[in-house]
């Protein structure tokens, strides 16, 4: 299993709107918000490294996102490729 | 407990772990549901070396093997984050084709570079080295080797590789990637200020007022260190980013102006800018007066290339006669004081660092030409932009970065340290932080941002470079020398007092002959140049060390290799 846990910061006015577009996209879930500092936490799924990648890619090419960055990396089940 | 809602429960400690990480309010429930979810695991602290940011990380181990990373929330630079690289620190000690053992280019069981790699052992791949090694060196003397170092070296290894070479083999031949991506920000900070190091810090982040990017897309290429300056902007309401960019990027995103332009006119800018600042009265006389000179130098200074054409390819003797002698366009015209069209001989190509001292009044006439009309017209990179939308653009950049109440960042890179004139450009920008006293103050620099984790450290301070020493020190200077064999305990005048061939001159000098021996080392120099054809025909014995089959072993040069171990 990998689990990326991911800061999403969006443009201001724009909170509500991103929370929903990521909240749409599959094996991505929102836990966390701060709509007062425009941050938001996700975690991602993915299955290989090109998904975690690719995964991310797409957060951050979600409108009104202006930074979505990785702080967490678990990785201890299923076997690391 | 099922593996759905196990699942779930480990998701949701993520989240926590995550929240915390960053530091959002989060509740001692769901904490200590998180530390359920790492029960067993020992966290350890660690350095991201994958770039110059320096980001503090967290490694959780269990059972002898890595099972989380995460962004270490105390370190002073990314308090948390990590960006995508930082991220599979973790992950990228195990990965399939990560190499384990030395392989080497064999055919009927020897070494034969039109061989394939096959395994072999770490004494028959160091026997063969040190064989190939002792051939060229016996041909060509310390000339005739040579080490492609790196700024991802840690300082020690770094400070091994230099004394190796220098002390031991009496050569200079060894140079690292750093160049590549320094050489110009190193070559402006020596003229300009004469350090090679940055005068301020990342926490001039949250107290600037004015941010400006120039060709430098932090979104992406320095997310860590974009994350404060979004942060900034999105807390201190008056704070405003300029992207001054060739294309819209992602950087763009946060920007309150973006400024697309054409490649190379930000020295055009910069000039306006200039002009400007002493036109409306905003120079910081005081500062000025106290800490700064005005100077200039050549222009006809065309590009460096190899001495000569004899081993050049076609493409590069096309480049090498259009830059001996250069025939000025309009704009070129009106900055050198010629008329267009002129054919400017390029006198000053082994001297192109030159420079003198020049009066206010000099300077003044120097950046006259450079007017609004004129450096839009020039500079204007969006065609679908109305001319006046641009101007308007430029003359809000000016006003963010001369108002006297405003702090004024501008961070770049590769965008003017691999620009055609990269120690202009950044000289240039330094010019305009000097001319407004906004420098290496809190919240005022000029800032070239860095991208390896050592190209400080170990390149430039331990001596990596083919003309540099330990502790700052240069080869071609006695002193120098003479307390470097002190320290190193060598006899007198035994170091070797001609800088060696740079980065790109051992790559040349292999194709030419003139290196038979090169070692890589922590880098992966076939991959990132704009053309890989060195290599191809090479007279030499290549070998790298590398944890990872990269493009330099593979490269149609059929270089040899075998791995490090992994660290
Ligand atoms: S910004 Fe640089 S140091 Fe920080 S995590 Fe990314 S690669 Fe590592």
């Amino acid at each position: 299993m990998n689990l990326s846990g991911i800061l999403v910061v969006t443009a201001p006015g724009r909170f509500d709107e991103c929370v929903a577009a990521v909240a749409a996209l599959p094996a991505v879930e929102v836990f966390h918000r701060d709509p007062a500092t425009h941050r938001f936490i996700v975690v991602q799924e993915a299955d290989r490294v090109d998904g975690e990648m690719a995964g991310l890619l797409r957060l951050k090419a979600v409108p009104g996102v202006v930074l979505a960055e990785m702080v967490y990396h678990y990785f201890a089940e299923g076997e690391p490729q | 407990m099922t593996s759905l809602t196990r699942r779930a429960f480990i998701k949701s400690s993520v989240a926590t772990a995550t929240a915390a990480t960053v530091g959002f309010p989060v509740s001692q429930v769901a904490l200590a549901q998180a530390k359920k979810a790492e029960a067993g695991w020992a966290w350890d602290k660690a350095v991201c070396r994958f770039c110059g940011t320096g980001c503090g990380i967290q490694v959780a181990t269990a059972g002898g093997k890595i099972v989380a990373t995460k962004g270490d929330p105390d370190a002073p630079v990314n308090r948390g984050l990590n960006c995508i690289k930082g991220y599979f620190n973790g992950k990228m000690a195990y990965g399939a084709d990560r190499l384990t053992q030395p392989l080497m280019r064999m055919k009927d069981g020897k070494f034969d570079k039109k061989g394939d790699f096959a395994p072999v052992s770490w004494k028959v791949a160091m026997d063969e080295m040190e064989k190939q090694f002792r051939r060229a060196y016996q041909e060509k003397g310390p000339s005739g080797v040579s080490i492609i170092g790196s700024g991802q070296y840690t300082i020690q290894e770094g400070y091994v590789a230099a004394k190796l070479m220098k002390a031991g083999f009496r050569s200079n031949n060894i140079d690292p990637n750093a160049r590549h991506c320094m050489a110009s920000a190193v070559a402006a900070f020596m003229q300009t200020f004469g350090v090679d190091e940055p005068a301020n810090v990342y926490d001039d982040i949250e107290l600037a007022d004015t941010v400006v990017l120039w060709g430098a897309n932090m979104a992406e290429a320095h997310p860590v260190l974009w994350s404060r300056v979004t942060d900034r902007r999105l807390v201190a309401k008056a704070t405003k980013v300029v992207n001054v960019t060739t294309y819209r990027n992602m950087s763009s995103d946060l920007s309150d102006l973006e400024i697309v332009i054409k490649p190379s006119t930000d020295l055009a800018l910069q000039n306006w800018i200039a002009r400007e600042i002493l036109a409306r009265g905003a120079m910081n006389k005081a500062f000025v007066e106290k800490h700064c000179v005005f100077a200039t130098g050549p222009t006809d200074i065309g590009y460096g290339m190899r001495p000569t054409s004899k081993f050049a390819y076609e493409a590069e003797k096309d480049i090498q006669a259009k830059e001996l002698v250069v025939t000025l366009d309009k704009y070129e015209a009106v900055g050198q004081r010629r008329k267009a069209g002129e054919q400017v001989e390029q006198k000053s190509r082994t001297s192109a660092g030159r420079h003198w001292l020049i009066s206010f009044e000099e300077f003044k006439r120097g950046v006259e030409p450079y007017t609004l009309d004129f450096v839009a017209e020039l500079c204007k990179g969006d065609v679908d932009e109305p001319i006046a939308k641009f101007k308007e653009k430029l003359e809000q950049l000016l006003q963010l970065m001369i108002d006297p109440k405003r702090n004024v960042i501008s961070f770049w890179t590769m965008g003017f340290n691999q620009h055609q004139r990269g120690v202009w450009v950044n000289e240039q920008c330094y010019m305009i932080h000097l001319l407004l006293g906004k420098h290496a103050t809190p919240g005022n620099a000029a800032f070239s941002l860095t991208g390896q984790p050592s190209a400080c450290g170990t390149a430039r301070e331990v001596g990596t470079f083919s003309h540099r020493l330990p502790a700052d020190m240069v080869v071609d200077n006695p002193k120098h020398r003479e307390l470097t064999e002190k320290t190193w305990k060598l006899p007198a005048k035994t170091l070797n007092p001609k800088p060696g061939s740079d980065i790109m001159g051992i790559l040349r000098d292999i194709e030419d002959g003139g290196v038979k021996f090169l070692w890589v080392q922590v880098t992966n120099p076939s991959s990132p140049r704009p053309t890989r054809t060195t290599g191809s025909r090479p007279r030499a014995r290549p070998t790298a060390s590398s944890s990872w089959p990269t493009a330099t072993p593979r490269s149609r040069a059929r270089w040899r290799t075998w791995c490090c171990p992994p660290r």
